[in-house]
């Protein structure tokens, strides 16, 4: 499949915004054309009527149809649409005349190809061109028309492709110069279009290849197609089209399009369009919008680079299209964005996989050979229990189901298409893209054609040839699905390290350089098999997949990796425990080498830090082939599993050994495990010790959530844990929020003033809000007033509902990847709309320094990461008060700017080799210095150390840090807003400190050191015994390898502490000192005894006690 | 106690006369570096340092982890000379990582382990 491109075409889209026609229909009603007029002399017997089949006035009617395009010409348009919207088999079934659309076509396209000749003749400066238009049909492959089966469809895609394939050909024959399928409400009809274009052509070589422009349709403002997708999901259904242009035309005015053809421009590739109504339709059906308000509109798009083409759809006129070229002339057009390459796939929303994403879990259980139960549902016929599954999966953190059909006893074709098709009618399950898992190709094909979205074959091999794999890749892409390829020739299946990348090597060289197939869009399966089988060739099996895995990360660009991960653990059958944990221990390893993606359980993943660490020792020495024994380490990982024996199902009722942990420790095991069981005893437990209910939340449920956290960055957790994590989560606060409103009833605090309006929402793409609600508990606690907007909230009805709340601050919360491109989004969309308040980033993949890189620099307003729900407070009362915000903004913005600096010098710092560093270390001039030799050598012990001296000594600062104070001290004790409560907390301390002098609570202790010292070898400091001059200590030390310059252009020491020490060989004498100081000893108690009484003030000041400037040193 | 060092004990800055504000500011000449820190990120050169204080003599020891205890504590080096300054290794490449591990008497894997986060490639 070559690129369709017409030179002249893409060379002006480069150059200048290019001008599409306006409405047609609403020109011919203005000739107010009768029966008879649509009839002409030739149909004037025709046995219907055939009043409104406009398509039909060509033939009849073509000085009429003629004019309104030369109007259109003389209005300024490129661009002129063909008049054959309805001009199908499938639509002209209305009025009898299928037989009549070649001919339609044709005549449409001959219509407006002369008039763009004679036009592009008088002035070859601007090319006019004839777009043949492709409309939707009447009818939906997406959705059933029968309210009572959801299965049923009353069209086919194979149908489609029939119908367009004939309109198409009179198009082209026709004149046409690009092709335009528009109007899109069901992108399954639209991919028929493109396969029958993409067929038309790989069939006609001959023939020149026409571009082509996509154009769909937002419903309403939902922002979806009337099938349920979303802008980026449409895109990214139809990607495989290379067309010329994306856009977006119909159902909306301009004002309410806006949000989506800014999407559509963020995303797409290619060259934007957009034609839209003029407004909404009134109460008579007309549009009333004036060509002068539509071309404020358009001119504003135009200005903020969000388009190529522009025209109107319902309701626009010659009037409104030459307004509009003539707002748009003097503006460039939007510049073509470089993407990164992305498997972007697609239910109702979108899901784009990058080269360096998180591990993504494809749902197993749609499996009829991995899954007996959801087999026998589909052989019953019991379609809606198997429904849910795929619903649970999804539910459960699937974020791609794979749906497989193939047994023995079963018809897989007619059961792939009816389940298919009745997942389209589920919007819970459809939102995510599905991979069609069948080793019949005929299957396969089947499910192509009923779903809108991308989807992911699963799989072809070169196991019957290369003719055939090829075959099969280019009918996939023209489908357009991602595909699964199998390390499997005609050779047989690949299962040693050798043949599996060299297989994987030849199909992606095919696919890459012969068939044109995205590489991302590539994702190999280097088989998965089973490990400790007991025979000797397969002990290499799980390693040589992940060496694999590696190899193909490192070698082929973009390709993907995945596999069917439960097969490895096959030897285990019926030993569930120890199955889940060789699939735990397994993912580790080969995610980390570039595993993509896996076929699991979602529901039942185990985490690779929570397997017992003798087990998993034996596993990995399985798996990994450690040791030299392979048998015997299969020996003992067998024996070993027998004492893990229990069935998951069993479990859940005897490893209770958890319940005898301390509650906080056993609320941290619930929320890892997702284990919801005892979670609200628990909770109560904890409640009853707290002081507030609101303490549960802010200590041990957040410290919980933060160790998921931290799993989760770390790649040992996966998203579907989390999810259960979330849920385990949201019961324990769902118990405390009646605590938790009574106290604040108890406090008479229900009708105080709130302290600020805060606007929260998980933002578009992103259904995970447990951190959000937290947050939202949080901070209404503290009397702000938290409007929750839910999940999946577009960008506008954030900002919408912050104008109309009046809003102080913003907060932002979502947890998959995507959802910080959206946070980006909203950034700008503030900045573009005039916003100035504080913006609050936060949520399980966000950070810092995301924040600061990629979303602070699109607002000029505050914005600020906040790591978790501890710190939300802090962060509004800084930003509400009048006082501390400056100073807050500007430390955060001074650390943000730190955080880019640091990020953009990432990847690009060269290191130099340490030989050459060492050649940049800072020399002394140790011959015209002499070091000062200490009063006396050798150590000294200072015990019971005098604590009113200490004290004099104590950094304050961080110690109203701590309490989310912000401001140094001393002169934030007379700070105006929080010096009232520095002061107080300040007296506290002080009453405290005395105390803990007074009453000797504490003995500071310190042991200091010195030493004669030399540096040898540059790096390393040797430390001698004062008498005997034996050495005591080589302190090995570490250089840095940076390359600096200064501003002058002189290079900057690599600096090594070493440096600071004078070399052995220099003879002269030098010292070096040694300490060790604590300050707590006997604090333990005094802190327990504070945290019973949950005294917060006194056990901060007794852990910060110490804190006597132990600085890290500023590096 | 890095006051006492300075003017009493080493006694090269007899003469310092810093308030506590410009104390806290290390507005001093010297350094105490200390490990776990960025000019020292490996933590594990807190066990030679407690055993050439004998530490444990006045209470202080050590976790499996390096971690102090009691948890109030400090402890590292003093330097004198007035060049010494605070910097942070930063990232080191494998060449220094195998150098640093030959004469520490470790196994570079376990020397990587203690570097973990000053790796400057993917070990």
């Amino acid at each position: 499949m070559t690129i369709a491109t017409n030179p002249t075409l893409y060379d002006h889209l480069s150059r200048r915004i290019l001008i599409l026609d306006g409405g047609m229909g609403t020109m011919i009603q203005r000739h107010q054309l009768t029966e008879q007029d649509y009839r002409g002399e030739r149909f004037a017997d025709w046995r219907c009527d055939v009043k409104g089949n406009n398509d039909l006035l060509v033939l009849t009617q073509p000085g009429i149809i003629g004019g309104i395009h030369q109007a259109y010409l003389d209005a300024g348009a490129d661009i002129v649409e063909t008049n054959t919207f309805n001009a199908t088999s499938i639509a002209m079934a209305d009025y009898e005349m299928e037989a009549l659309v070649w001919e339609i076509n044709h005549a449409a396209a001959r219509l407006v190809k002369e008039l763009c000749v004679a036009e592009t003749a008088k002035n070859p400066a601007k090319p006019r061109y004839c777009a043949g238009v492709l409309g939707p049909t009447n009818r939906t492959c997406s959705i059933s028309p029968d309210v009572n089966d959801p299965g049923y469809r009353n069209v086919t895609f194979d149908a489609l492709v029939e119908s367009y394939t004939e309109a198409i050909d009179g198009l082209v024959k026709g004149g046409a110069d690009l092709l335009l399928v528009e109007t899109i409400f069901d992108t399954l009809n639209a991919k028929a279009a493109v396969f029958a274009i993409h067929k038309y052509f790989d069939e006609r070589p001959e023939a020149i290849r026409l571009p082509i422009m996509v154009s769909g349709t937002i419903t309403d403002q939902s922002g979806r197609t009337l099938t349920g997708q979303t802008t980026e999901a449409f895109y990214n259904s139809l990607s495989h089209a290379d067309a010329i242009s994306f856009g977006l035309n119909c159902a909306l005015g301009p004002d309410l399009l806006r949000p989506y053809v800014e999407e559509m421009a963020r995303i797409s590739s290619t060259f934007v369009s957009v034609h839209a109504n003029a407004g909404l339709p009134n109460a008579f059906g007309g549009y009333d919008l004036s060509p002068a308000d539509m071309a404020v509109n358009v001119r504003e798009w135009a200005e903020s680079g969000l388009i190529n083409i522009v025209g109107g759809c319902c309701g626009t006129t010659p009037e409104h299209i030459g307004a509009i070229y003539q707002a748009v002339q003097d503006l460039p057009p939007r510049a073509l964005p470089a993407l990164e390459p992305k498997c972007r796939l697609s239910g109702l929303e979108p899901f784009n996989i990058g080269d360096n994403d998180l591990f993504v879990n494809v749902g197993e259980r749609t499996n009829v050979t991995g899954s007996k139960a959801f087999a026998r549902l589909i052989l019953n016929g019991d379609y809606a229990t198997a429904l849910d599954v795929a619903r649970q999966q999804v539910e459960n953190g699937a974020q791609i189901i794979d749906i497989n059909m193939d047994e023995g006893m079963l018809d897989a074709h007619a059961a792939m298409v009816r389940f298919l098709n009745l997942i389209a009618a589920e919007p819970d399950i459809a939102r995510v893209p599905i991979m069609i898992d069948s080793s019949k190709w005929e299957v396969i094909e089947a499910g192509l054609k009923c779903i809108q979205g991308k989807g992911i074959v699963n799989s072809i091999s070169m196991k019957e040839g290369v003719d055939k794999f090829v075959e099969q890749a280019r009918l996939i892409r023209r489908y357009g699905a991602a595909v699964i390829v199998m390390a499997f020739d005609e050779a047989g299946q690949a299962d040693t390290y050798a043949r599996k990348v060299e297989i994987c090597e030849k199909s992606y060289r095919i696919l890459v350089d012969e068939v044109g197939f995205p590489p991302e869009d590539i994702i190999f399966d280097p088989n998965i098999f089973a490990v400790a089988t007991g025979i000797e060739e397969h002990a290499r099996y799980g390693l040589d997949f992940i060496e694999a895995t590696g190899w193909i990360k490192q070698n082929l660009p973009h390709a993907k990796i995945s596999g069917g991960v439960s097969n490895v653990s096959f030897s285990f059958r019926g030993n569930n425990k120890v199955r889940e944990a060789i699939h735990a221990v397994f993912l580790y390893h080969a995610i980390k080498r570039g595993m993509t993606m896996g076929i699991v359980n979602a529901g039942a993943l185990e985490v690779y830090d929570e397997v017992d660490p003798v087990l998993r020792e034996r596993i990995e020495d399985v798996v990994l082939m450690q040791g030299d024994d392979s048998m015997a380490a299969t020996e003992a990982l067998i024996t070993l599993a027998e004492s893990f024996r229990g069935d998951a199902k069993e479990a859940k009722g005897e490893d209770l050994a958890w319940r005898s942990l301390p509650v906080e420790k056993r609320l941290e095991h619930a929320l890892i495990k997702g284990i919801t069981t005892y979670i609200v005893e628990d909770t109560e437990e904890v409640r009853l010790k707290c002081e507030r209910p609101i303490h549960v939340i802010e200590g041990p449920l957040m410290d919980g959530m933060n160790v998921v956290g931290d799993l989760f960055g770390a790649g040992k957790m996966f998203l579907p844990q989390v999810v259960k994590s979330a849920r385990v989560m949201k019961a324990a606060v769902a118990h405390l929020e009646p605590f938790i409103e009574e106290e604040k009833i108890a406090m008479g605090l229900q009708d105080a003033p709130a302290k600020g309006v805060i606007i929260m929402a998980t933002v578009k793409g992103d259904v995970h809000d447990i951190g959000k609600n937290i947050v939202g508990v949080v901070l209404r606690c503290n009397n702000y007033k938290v409007i929750d907007l839910g999940v999946m909230v577009p960008c506008q009805k954030i900002l919408d509902a912050a104008i109309e709340h009046k809003a102080d601050i913003i907060g932002l919360s979502g947890l998959i990847t995507p959802s910080l491109e959206e946070m980006s989004h909203v950034a700008k969309e503030m900045q573009r709309q005039g916003f100035t308040i504080p913006l609050l980033i936060g949520g399980a993949t966000t950070s810092r320094v995301h924040t600061a890189v990629k979303i602070a620099p699109n607002y000029h307003g505050p914005v600020i990461y906040v790591p978790d729900a501890s710190r939300a407070v802090g962060v509004c009362s800084n930003l509400l008060s009048d006082t501390l915000r400056d100073v807050f903004v500007e430390e955060v913005a001074a650390d943000y700017a730190k955080a880019r600096a640091i990020f953009e010098g990432r990847g690009e710092a060269k290191l130099l080799p340490i030989a050459e560093a060492r050649e940049q270390r800072h020399q002394i001039d140790w011959a015209n210095y002499t070091p000062p030799k200490p009063s006396w050598l050798g150590v000294r012990r200072f015990e019971h150390y005098d604590l009113a001296e200490i004290a004099r000594c104590i950094d304050w600062t961080p110690f109203f840090q701590s309490w989310e104070l912000a401001g140094r001290y001393p002169a934030i004790l007379s700070d105006e807003v929080v010096g009232e409560s520095a002061r107080a907390l300040w007296a506290d301390a002080q009453a405290m400190l005395k105390q803990i002098i007074d009453e000797k609570w504490l003995t500071a202790n310190a042991v200091i050191g010195l030493f004669p010292a030399a540096s040898v070898g540059h790096d390393d400091i040797e430390i001698y015994h004062p008498d005997s001059g034996e050495r005591l200590m080589t302190w090995v030390g570490l250089r840095q390898q940076i390359v600096k310059t200064d501003k002058d252009g002189n290079r900057n020491p690599d600096w090594c502490l070493a440096d600071f020490i004078a070399p052995k060989d220099s003879g002269v004498e030098d010292y070096i000192g040694a300490f060790a100081v604590t300050g707590g000893l006997g604090i333990d108690p005094h802190v327990a005894r504070f945290e019973a009484a949950n005294d917060d003030i006194r056990r901060s000041c007794s852990r910060r006690w110490p804190t006597v400037s132990p600085r890290p040193s500023p590096s | 106690m890095h006051q006492r060092v300075r003017t009493e004990f080493w006694g090269y800055a007899p003469h310092e006369q810093l308030d506590n504000e410009a104390l806290i500011d290390e507005k001093y000449q010297g350094i105490r570096p200390a490990p776990g820190y960025p000019a020292c990120p490996d933590h594990t050169v807190k066990k030679e340092l407690f055993e050439l204080l004998d530490a444990p003599a006045i209470g202080m020891t050590l976790t499996e982890g390096y971690a102090m205890l009691p948890t109030a504590a400090v402890s590292g080096f003093y330097f004198s000379h007035p060049d010494s300054r605070y910097f942070g290794v930063g990232k080191v490449s494998r060449d220094q990582v195998e150098s640093y591990a030959q004469r520490r008497g470790v196994s570079v894997e376990q020397a990587q382990r203690d570097l973990a986060s000053n790796l400057g490639y993917n070990a």
